[in-house]
């Protein structure tokens, strides 16, 4: 049989650290195994080790519709996303009737609500994306993108590619470059905007990638209708799709789809990206059950 | 395949090495097979390898095995220098295709030993720094371990639970979410 107790704690930690990073769970299932095991995966240096090896970290758990405050009311999630998406046809005036009772769970009138109306183009609530000496945001309006140049302290706007209804993701590309993605009659559509030596830029159509096939889709005769991107996890090149038939993690890399949560609208999508090992773990059940 | 790659004629064909397992068993390997070892090759560099190299840590029976992977896998190494430096068209490419798709099978093959031998093997690869063999008997012990419990492991692997049940049983209370 084989010696676990002849193999040295090196080549131990070498088969250790080959468990995946993105189910964390194995590698503290491991570490139940015995003490010798536990001691070389809850090490920092196995951390460290982990980390060097894995290079990039994977998203662990996402944080989904930030902009509706009150972390501490479980229950204010669905209230009120209700709330803010009838106050889109809400009169400025009428500002305060989205907001619950403070008994029903207190959040606040957050600036994003006030940006959120129809009234106007706004920035929409993800996170900006930094390449280079500029950060960018999407506008909702029109899925326009605004630049804001921090070295030169001054503001553009770039047109998208193409026109994605449902609304656009703006990443950073493997090269360093701001990269798009938007999903137009259910095909992932992937850009990124190339330069000259002139400063001339463009879009360049990187991949097209065909979610009819990618996604799990019981019935083919009752395809998925609506599909949309909301989040990228940089780094990590995953980007995530809320369908109605759940919420699904594409790796770009290898194109791998994992199904991360139930039908529902998750936007922005924001990933909460890290190692995770036995020594220094992570709340990971609290993180999903906050952000479910 | 000795010549392929290299430029200097005094690293041609002939240059071989000895390597002697723990129980005294010669092993004349070319030094493409035994530079695979990240060790040999330091060896080698620093010219203390006449009169073979010594593995004390190596038995003959796994030293065996760790060189008919060396010797297929740098044939193979060989093999794509040669192939990627003039011609990329669609036959070299289909020709590369197949000898991949052969490299796996011959991997996959490899790995087929009782699980003595895999340990051994590892022992031996992170020994000799072979990246390779490291990178595919420890992927095959760890997919081995991935979806299972701590029980399913331990009886896997006639390993010993030393844990005390408190213990056991805070770290479980700890890290519910991966046990659900």
């Amino acid at each position: 049989m084989p010696p676990p107790e002849l193999i040295d704690d090196d080549a131990m930690a070498e088969i250790l650290l080959r468990l995946p990073p993105d189910d964390p769970a194995c590698l503290v299932r491991a570490s139940l195994v015995c003490k010798p095991w536990r001691r070389i995966a809850s090490s920092a240096a196995f951390l460290r080790r982990y980390r060097r090896f894995h290079r990039s970290p994977p998203p662990l758990a996402f944080i989904a519709g930030l902009y509706f405050l009150d972390p501490t009311a479980a229950t204010s999630r669905s209230t009120a996303a209700t709330a803010a998406s009838s106050s889109r046809s809400l009169r400025p005036t009428t500002s305060s009737s989205g907001t619950p009772s403070p008994a029903a769970g207190t959040w606040c009138p957050s600036p994003h609500r006030v940006v959120h109306r129809r009234r106007a183009s706004y920035v929409t609530p993800a996170r900006g994306t930094l390449v280079g000496d500029a950060m960018y945001f999407v506008l909702g309006l029109h899925n326009k993108i605004l630049k804001y140049n921090f070295a030169e302290h001054c503001l553009s706007v770039i047109h998208p590619p193409e026109v994605y209804d449902k609304g656009i993701v703006l990443m950073v590309t493997e090269d360093g470059l701001l990269g798009l993605s938007g999903i137009r009659d259910f095909n992932l559509y992937l850009w990124s905007r190339e330069a000259d030596a002139e400063g001339v830029e463009w879009w360049v159509q990187t991949r097209m990638i065909d979610l009819q096939r990618l996604l799990p889709v019981d019935n083919p005769f009752n395809p998925v209708e609506r599909a949309v991107v909301t989040g990228f996890a940089e780094g990590a090149c995953v980007i995530f799709v809320s369908t109605d038939i759940g919420g699904f993690v594409i790796e770009l890399k290898t194109g791998r789809v994992r199904k991360v949560a139930e039908p529902g609208r998750y936007y922005p999508v924001i990933p909460f990206i890290s190692f995770c090992t036995p020594g220094f773990p992570i709340d990971i059940g609290k993180m999903c059950s906050g952000s479910n | 395949m000795a010549s392929a790659g290299s430029g200097d004629e005094k690293a041609a064909a002939a240059a071989m090495i000895t390597l002697i397992s723990s129980d005294n068993e010669k092993f004349e390997v070319t030094e493409a097979t035994a530079t695979l070892s990240q060790t040999i090759r330091h060896m080698i560099e620093d010219g203390c390898t006449d009169g073979g190299v010594p593995l004390p840590n190596v038995t003959s029976k796994i030293l065996a095995r760790v060189i008919e992977y060396c010797k297929k896998h740098a044939t193979a190494a060989a093999g794509e220098e040669g192939s990627s430096s003039s011609f990329s068209d669609a036959a070299f490419l289909e020709v590369d295709r197949a000898f991949l798709e052969e490299l796996e099978e011959f991997d996959d093959a490899f790995l087929e030993v009782d699980r003595a031998t895999l340990f051994d093997l590892i022992l031996a690869a992170n020994y000799l720094d072979i990246k390779g063999l490291l990178n595919l008997t420890c992927q095959k012990v760890a997919d081995s371990v991935k979806g299972k419990t701590p029980e399913q492991i331990r009886e896997m692997y006639n390993i010993v639970n030393d844990l005390t049940p408190e213990e056991e049983a805070e770290i479980r209370r700890e890290t519910q979410w991966a046990f659900e």
